[in-house]
């Protein structure tokens, strides 16, 4: 197992940190469809969330990092006075993380394929709406079939898009990208003036 | 993208979409909309009477703005049928009783004759604001409600508006 480097973690925190952010942001636009619709939006904003998991997944692609970015988004979230459900908030951020970990073993050598990517998204969202509806609303079970398949669908669309946006981006700012940069910077030569003079 | 991948994308999405339709009609919008919820009378000589909505909603209803003060303070427009009709003309008691109001997670408040004789507006609702309401499942505080308006200003009467309601139970004082 490799080791992570500095910008394995940063790539992780930056990540974690836009999902959060972001979420506050499209859950508005999210109630435009959802309210009047009388769907839960949880399941629908869940596909955009689980965007930024897939993404750090492609960006970082070390085993457990797709863990080590749900454990840090429950851990922001329980201080935080918004989207906390106690101590249930560490299970339900950190097991689509796990989820997607798994996937991603599974794919192994195929990971940066569409399809793995779809398959990720849809079952992070699905875990993560489904731990929801398990551990704090605890719905009937039809209506929790319901909400977990509109969590499959949403979290597909959102592993796609995941797939795309990394392809864009990958070259920019892989965290190999990151390490060949620091790796250059330690190869430069250091203008030492004192030698000079 | 290859074809077979954009096949297998698609038809995925296809299935997920026409399954989350067909649920939504069938499951979701019944739920939602409030056709779940029933009220069952008991503690009569005869069979437990079991009322839907619908069979609410024929009944002669009261409409008007409840105050409701409690952990959530708030005025909303509650449409139901007063318990007092429920207990005198539907379980056909007149007298000598006490209303047991019980929600679907066993909370409960009893009401004495009195109280419903006094005070006709005492209503199991099943409407608020002319929409349904929501079950708990959903977060809501339906299908139906006990709402009992203040009997003074400032009383927390919230706390005595049952959510959930299941059963109203009569209970014959001996």
């Amino acid at each position: 197992m490799k080791r992570y480097s500095t910008s394995d973690l940063i790539i992780i925190a930056i990540m974690a940190a836009i999902g959060l952010g972001t979420k506050q942001i499209v859950r508005p636009l999210v109630s435009l469809i959802s309210v009047p619709l009388g769907i839960p939006g949880g399941a629908i904003i869940g596909g955009f969330y689980m965007l930024w998991l897939v993404l750090t997944k492609r960006l970082a692609p070390k085993i457990g990092s797709g863990f080590l970015f749900g454990l840090t988004q429950a851990l922001v979230v329980m201080i935080l006075p918004f989207g906390s459900h106690g101590i249930f908030t560490i299970i339900t951020y950190s097991l689509p993380g796990l989820a997607v970990d798994l996937v991603d073993l599974l794919f192994r050598s195929k990971n940066n394929t569409v399809l793995c990517s779809l398959v990720e998204g849809a079952i992070a969202n699905f875990v993560g709406s489904l731990s929801v509806l398990i551990l704090i609303f605890r719905l009937e079970w039809r209506l929790t079939l319901f909400i977990s398949l509109i969590a499959l669908l949403t979290g597909n669309i959102g592993g796609i898009i995941a797939h795309y946006i990394a392809k864009q981006i990958a070259g920019m700012i892989t965290t190999d990208t990151v390490s060949e940069i620091e790796d250059i910077e330690e190869e430069l030569p250091v203008n030492d003036k004192s030698s000079t003079s | 993208m290859n074809r077979k991948t954009l096949a297998i994308i698609v038809g995925i999405n296809v299935v997920l979409v026409t399954t989350i339709v067909t649920l939504y009609f069938t499951v979701w919008l019944p739920s939602s909309s409030g056709d779940d919820g029933f009220l069952t009378i008991t503690g009569l000589p005869t069979e437990d009477i079991k009322l839907n909505i619908t069979q609410l909603e024929n009944l002669p209803n009261i409409s008007r703005e409840y105050y409701l003060q409690g952990s959530e303070t708030f005025t909303a427009n509650y449409t139901g049928v007063s318990v007092f009709y429920l207990v005198t003309q539907v379980a056909n008691y007149t007298e000598n009783i006490t209303a047991r109001v019980i929600a679907s997670d066993n909370f409960a408040y009893t009401l004495s004759f009195d109280d419903i004789n006094q005070t006709r507006d005492i209503i199991i609702a099943y409407m608020k604001n002319g929409e349904y309401m929501d079950g708990k499942s959903l977060d809501g505080e339906g299908p139906l409600r006990l709402v009992i308006p203040q009997r003074f200003p400032g009383e927390f009467n919230g706390q005595f508006c049952v959510k959930f309601v299941v059963v109203l139970e009569i209970i014959v004082i001996e």
